[in-house]
């Protein structure tokens, strides 16, 4: 009994270890107008990875960067990305970069808000990125995610 | 013998069955093979682009195209093509790159007039002095299709299937290199495009 205790007090201290890596899952759900990244805000902490899994339809994981034809709402210094095409079943995964906010979105379905928001660090400096030539259904989608994501923080 | 020739044809029957519904399924139309001898400047008709100016293919001759057939409503892998065309543009050696011309054409003609593709280019950041979204009437669309193996179909949700092809026409506008598929290396088509520049320069 005592070595099942101590057991499970050394996995526990495994798993909370802030040297080790978590890894968090988004889903990717949704047809056209339903496309959803589920959740749509993640806090990690930077070097901890995001396992995207594709559970239908034909999607991306696009940074909002330069580099993508879109303006930059990722943190200065940090890396551009890119998924490529993923399909039903894909599993696609991503190391956060420095700590900020990380926008991102769907390729095919950017103009109906299917876009998320990656939290590496603390929530407690969220940016106001500037709108750009964003669609207003994904600033939409982004501002009423993180007020959840936060309210849940702040209850 | 009879009973077994009947069995033969529904089994060739259902398997056909099968094989169209993956392909509706994927919404995806395997390019046609054809001929790179011809010259798609030979089809004279009037094309307009996002910026309302009348445009015939001809004009393009003397340079390398990057050809790319999309539709604008696409919510599945049309913006990944119009991707794809960048990077094959951007793949070519940047002193050069100015050389280059970019053809987006939609197959969509009923709703994609002058104004919506110059609505979509504005919105994908590819007002580019070279890059010219092209439409015109339906025969027209069809025919140049053809000539590029570019396969396509409207469906009853008004998208379309298609070919996800990108096609390089060297100085006559004849077809030198086609890459099909979406995400694939281009390396190897802007090698050919850098090429085509150099020879041209060559007195």
């Amino acid at each position: 009994m005592n070595s099942l205790f101590i057991l499970t007090l050394a996995s526990t201290m495994w798993i909370s270890s802030p040297n080790v890596t978590d890894t968090v899952t988004v889903e990717i759900t949704g047809l056209s107008s339903e496309a959803r990244f589920q959740p749509a805000v993640v806090q990690v902490d930077p070097g901890d990875v995001i396992r995207f899994v594709v559970r239908e339809g034909l999607h991306t994981v696009t940074a909002y960067h330069p580099d993508n034809r879109r303006p930059r709402r990722i943190p200065e210094g940090a890396n551009s990305f890119y998924s490529g095409l993923l399909e039903k079943g894909d599993v696609w995964f991503w190391e956060a970069g420095p700590a900020g906010v990380y926008d991102y979105y769907c390729l095919p379905h950017e103009r109906m808000g299917h876009a998320g928001r990656i939290i590496s660090g603390s929530f407690k400096n969220i940016p106001d990125y500037p709108v750009g030539q964003i669609p207003n259904a994904v600033i939409k989608t982004i501002d009423k995610e993180t007020r959840n994501f936060l309210a849940k923080q702040n209850p | 013998m009879k009973n077994c020739l009947t069995i033969l044809f529904f089994l060739i029957a259902a398997a056909n069955v099968h094989a169209q519904h993956q392909h509706q399924a994927g919404g995806e139309m395997m390019a046609r093979d054809v001929n790179v001898d011809h010259s798609v400047y030979h089809l004279d008709a009037e094309w307009t682009d996002h910026r309302e100016k009348p445009i015939t293919l001809n004009e393009f001759s003397g340079d390398p195209v990057i050809v790319v057939m999309f539709y604008g409503n696409c919510t599945e892998v049309c913006p990944i093509l119009i991707r794809d065309a960048w990077r094959l543009y951007n793949a070519v050696d940047e002193k050069i790159r100015q050389s280059v011309t970019v053809l987006a054409i939609s197959f969509d003609t009923e709703n994609d007039t002058p104004q919506v593709l110059a609505d979509y280019a504005n919105y994908e950041q590819l007002d580019l002095p070279k890059w010219h979204f092209l439409t015109s009437n339906q025969s027209t669309v069809r025919s140049f299709a053809m000539m590029l193996g570019v396969q396509y179909a409207k469906k009853g949700d008004g998208h379309f299937a298609h070919s996800n092809l990108l096609t390089v026409l060297d100085e006559e506008g004849r077809i030198t290199k086609r890459v099909e598929g979406l995400n694939q290396p281009v390396k190897e088509a802007a090698n050919t495009i850098e090429l085509i520049i150099k020879n041209g320069e060559q007195p």
